[in-house]
């Protein structure tokens, strides 16, 4: 399931309810993103990411087949907030379900690593010291890298 | 009529995600598109520059393309991740 929206996450019920669609599973692995109140020491208010769907949407449904290709999963949860998320909230939740755990821990691993580099999302940083525009640090394509070999 | 958008920092060099006015008829492809809008926003390279991608009808661009037959077209800067 994949879900890119304004609304608030709420991860507890979330993973419950993956948890009860995924029964007989062995492991579920799963990620919260939560926005940091600073960068660069700066106070962050919050962040403010737009997208262009159905691009953006497409882009993640690409990285979940890869990763149902790559992984023998039972399922695959994928949620991603738009619009303004104040710091402290919940941007993004992924879990995944397997047999054994190493897949379930990789295909999440993998998923974030899309998330970070290659989705069409663009992030402006709201901090007491006014806005910015950012883009992935050099340590996100490196780890987004070790999926291509 | 052709709806042209702009994502992430090109906003903050148009002032919206869409652009308010028509394009000129004579604008037929990516790359005068490309230098009209540097005119158009008075800006000198901002949007011929190569970190620049163009989508047309969500489909990203090889360029230079023809623009006629899109009836969207995207102006797209360097993803930001989540």
């Amino acid at each position: 399931m994949i879900t890119v929206s304004s609304a608030a996450i709420d991860t507890a019920a979330t993973l419950k309810a993956f948890e009860a669609e995924n029964q007989g599973s062995g492991a579920i692995v799963s990620f919260s993103g939560i926005v940091r109140n600073t960068a660069n020491s700066n106070t962050v208010t919050a962040l403010h990411l737009q997208t262009y769907e159905p691009m953006t949407t497409t882009g993640i449904a690409d990285a979940a087949s890869a990763a149902n290709q790559r992984w023998p999963l039972n399922g695959l949860h994928i949620q991603h907030r738009i619009g303004t998320i104040t710091a402290g909230e919940t941007i993004v939740f992924v879990a995944a379900a397997s047999a054994h755990r190493r897949a379930a821990f990789e295909a999440v691993d993998f998923i974030m690593d899309y998330l970070k580099t290659r989705a069409v999302f663009w992030k402006k940083e709201i901090t007491t010291n006014g806005e910015v525009w950012i883009e992935p640090r050099p340590e996100d394509y490196t780890d987004s890298a070790r999926w291509t070999t | 009529m052709q709806n042209i958008l702009f994502f992430g920092k090109l906003t903050d060099v148009t002032g919206n995600m869409k652009l308010a006015s028509d394009i000129p008829e004579n604008i037929l492809t990516t790359h005068d598109l490309r230098v009209w809008l540097n005119t158009h926003f008075d800006t000198p390279h901002t949007f011929t520059h190569p970190s620049i991608r163009i989508a047309l009808d969500g489909e990203i661009a090889h360029e230079p393309a023809n623009i006629n037959g899109a009836t969207e077209i995207a102006l797209m800067p360097p993803v930001g991740g989540g």
